[in-house]
């Protein structure tokens, strides 16, 4: 075999192959020309301000899911209940939509009673509160209170729950994220939402007479009304035996605080020191 | 306080003598425990000061009630009329004054509405209905009236209003009626007691319920441990061509209604179904001695027999006591309750409910007290997947995975499970090596469900 043969044979092959990968890449153009997929490069940046965690709080499956929500279906620029601040404003600007100014809402638990509280009698089935509740009403002597098998706690995605020296679960409003999963999971219906600047939550839900929760617990409102008497915005009614408390006209004084003969009106600041760890007596 | 020895060996079936007995699959071989008071005649306990009668007596819808506070009733006497297709009537159990209708203490757990009458300190007041003499030539419709009129549900425990059940389904016949003697919960003697001694009356009432439904035959099943009383059935049966009696071996859950028909008749009554799909009908031994009082003697359902038994009381029992009687009367009978932390049981262990007030009543349904020490503390273990659960369930379902489906809220896999065939005898809570709350778990499945 000569030399030239050789060439002869390199640069055939040279042009085939060359001459191949020209015409496929034009199939390519061709294909990606046709078959273009039109996506909203909107959604992809939203994507990118979402956390990610795919939590599901914000009602969709996933965070991808809510990104295109957020612009094809025009769900509100705020629906992911992790986004705030910066966040918001800018997946807003995205959207193009303006939203607004809500201030967020985080879960309180309307019950702050003691380990010694009085029980009907001793529960040993399964340690849910969903199941405590349906045996014979619920071992605590008040129908109405928390039972502390503690099913919020677990319900909990974020670990925003601690639990107190008393056995209480009390929500920690930072980490607090509004995904109201504990809301649907206490059997008792007694986790609130409330605006996270609310200042001031009375810790009952019991709405039997004095006489009966006086007896049932430690810590019940007993509805006696200094609450009511003291307050200088009239901020504060008793309905069905129980004190509550107006957010619109509260202003955050805290001199209900002070007067409650049963210390269960918490000032907010004094929640969120609670959760920390701070004083009040709490863990 | 006496002592009271356990019997060591758990598991052991008790078989009498070399008779061949008949039973079904599953089930578990546990100490009846029946010997506290199989020996005890029946012992009639004078009325309660205070009778607490709850309107939910019956399964299905409760009774309306008839009567004002303040108004004077004898013994027998109307105070709760039905109000629907599937109900019942309940009668004042004791001669005085409605001093009430409050929410009191209902063995099922919850607090129920309760008519609460103070019994007269002098007096004997009683008004029955009139005894049907020509009960064998009365129409199956008139005996079911006299049943519905009487207040008489399945004193077996689910107090289900006997007259529905009387009555064939459309389209169905019914051939065979079976009076369910086996009373396989452990502690329980009240049908053993009154087969001994009302044996008459059990034959009667069987023999009314076979008019009624117009079944051809009848049957009486009952387990080997109460041979003393399948003798003397056997005397009183010598002249009927048309009632036998069954052996059945002991075994819990013996007396399930599905699980007997299976041993009795070999036939199985499909998932949702009633016995009449196999031709069948059950009554419970009291619910069938209740019938015959309303139908010859033309007394309503006013008392019933009771066994208060346990662990720790000085005179166990078999009383015959008012409705509406408190649980503390009964226990005091018995020798008071033993001192400390205790679990008191309405109904048998198995499937009785735990009570939280000792001033729970007796109701229609209540076939027993039982006394047991508290539950230990180390309780819902992780499953360890040893399958014990299905061998015992006599409804070939799979327990454990039940009961994970149920504690994780699946829903779909709940259903896929057959979830509502369970019946709740406790049999796979029983073995569970992990001490799982398994029936606890598939109530709260079922409730799912809905």
């Amino acid at each position: 075999m000569s030399a030239s043969a050789g060439y002869e044979l390199a640069i055939t092959a040279i042009l085939t192959l060359a001459g191949l990968g020209f015409l496929l890449s034009l199939v390519l153009l061709a294909g990606t020309k046709i078959f273009k997929v039109k996506t909203d490069p909107r959604v992809d940046r939203v994507l990118d301000l979402l956390p990610g965690s795919n939590c599901g709080a914000c009602g969709f499956g996933g965070c991808n899911e809510c990104a295109r929500a957020i612009i094809e279906e025009a769900a509100a620029p705020d629906v992911c209940p992790l986004c705030r601040g910066e966040a918001v404003d800018r997946i807003s600007k995205i959207a193009g939509r303006e939203v607004k100014d809500t201030s967020p809402a985080v879960a309180v638990v309307l019950c702050r009673s003691r380990a010694s509280a009085p029980r009907n009698f001793l529960y040993r089935g399964i340690p849910e509160c969903r199941a405590a509740a349906a045996a014979a009403g619920g071992e605590t002597a008040c129908r109405w209170g928390c039972l502390r098998y503690y099913d919020c706690v677990r319900s909990c995605p974020f670990d925003a729950f601690e639990i107190d020296s008393e056995g209480n679960p009390v929500v920690d409003p930072r980490r607090c994220r509004s995904c109201e999963i504990c809301v649907r999971a206490c059997p008792r219906g007694i986790i609130k939402m409330t605006p996270a600047d609310k200042p001031v939550e009375v810790l009952c839900s019991s709405r039997d007479p004095a006489k009966t929760t006086a007896r049932a617990c430690p810590t019940g409102c007993i509805a006696c009304g200094r609450c009511v008497k003291v307050c200088p915005r009239s901020a504060i009614e008793v309905k069905d035996n129980l004190a509550r408390i107006d957010p619109e006209l509260c202003d955050g004084c805290g001199r209900c605080v002070e007067v409650c003969p049963r210390k269960i009106i918490y000032l907010q600041g004094a929640r969120e020191a609670a959760a920390a760890g701070g004083g009040d007596g709490q863990k | 306080m006496s002592r009271v020895r356990l019997a060591p060996p758990f598991f052991v079936q008790i078989r009498s003598g070399s008779v061949k007995t008949r039973s079904f699959q599953g089930g578990i071989r546990i100490d009846d425990f029946k010997r506290f008071t199989e020996r005890k005649p029946i012992e009639t306990l004078p009325p309660p000061p205070k009778a607490y009668l709850p309107l939910k007596q019956n399964a299905g819808s409760p009774p309306r009630p008839v009567v004002e506070i303040g108004a004077e009733v004898s013994a027998g006497e109307v105070i709760a009329a039905p109000s629907g297709a599937v109900s019942s009537t309940l009668h004042a159990s004791v001669f005085g004054k409605v001093s009430a209708i409050a929410d009191h203490p209902h063995p099922s757990g919850a607090d129920s509405p309760a008519i609460v009458i103070e019994t007269a300190a002098a007096g004997n007041g009683f008004s029955g209905m009139e005894p049907m003499v020509d009960w064998e030539g009365a129409a199956p419709e008139d005996i079911r009236a006299r049943v519905l009129e009487a207040g008489i549900v399945g004193m077996g425990g689910a107090g289900f209003p006997a007259q529905v059940k009387l009555e064939p389904p459309p389209g169905k016949k019914i051939e065979t009626a079976v009076i369910n003697a086996a009373e396989c919960e452990p502690f329980l003697t009240v049908d053993h007691r009154l087969l001994l001694e009302e044996t008459e009356k059990v034959v009667a009432g069987l023999k009314i319920i076979m008019r009624a439904a117009g079944a051809a035959r009848g049957v009486v099943a009952v387990e080997s441990n109460k041979a003393d009383a399948l003798d003397r059935l056997e005397r009183a049966l010598e002249k009927e061509e048309n009632i036998f009696t069954v052996l059945l071996t002991v075994k819990y859950p013996q007396g399930a209604e599905k699980q007997l028909l299976k041993t009795v008749a070999d036939r199985e009554v499909p998932s949702g179904g009633l016995p009449a799909d196999v031709g069948c009908l059950v009554h419970n031994v009291h619910t069938a001695t209740a019938i015959a009082d309303a139908v010859l003697h033309g007394r309503p359902l006013i008392e019933r027999v009771v066994t208060v038994s346990g662990f720790g009381l000085d005179r166990p029992g078999n009383f015959r006591v008012r409705l509406g009687t408190p649980f503390s009367r009964l226990l005091e009978a018995a020798g008071g309750p033993p001192d400390g932390e205790l679990r008191l049981i309405a109904g048998g262990p198995m499937t009785g409910v735990a009570q939280r007030d000792l001033g729970t009543p007796v109701i229609k349904s209540t076939s027993g007290l039982v006394v047991l020490p508290p539950l230990p503390r180390a309780r819902n273990l992780p499953c360890l997947r040893c399958g014990k659960c299905l061998t015992v369930c006599p409804m070939g379902l799979v327990p454990c995975d039940l009961a994970r489906a149920a504690e994780k809220g699946r829903r779909e896999d709940f259903a896929g499970l057959s979830g509502a065939d369970c019946m709740e005898c406790g049999c796979c809570a029983y073995v569970c090596p992990a001490a799982r709350d398994l029936v606890q778990f598939i109530q709260l499945g079922k409730a799912l469900e809905e």
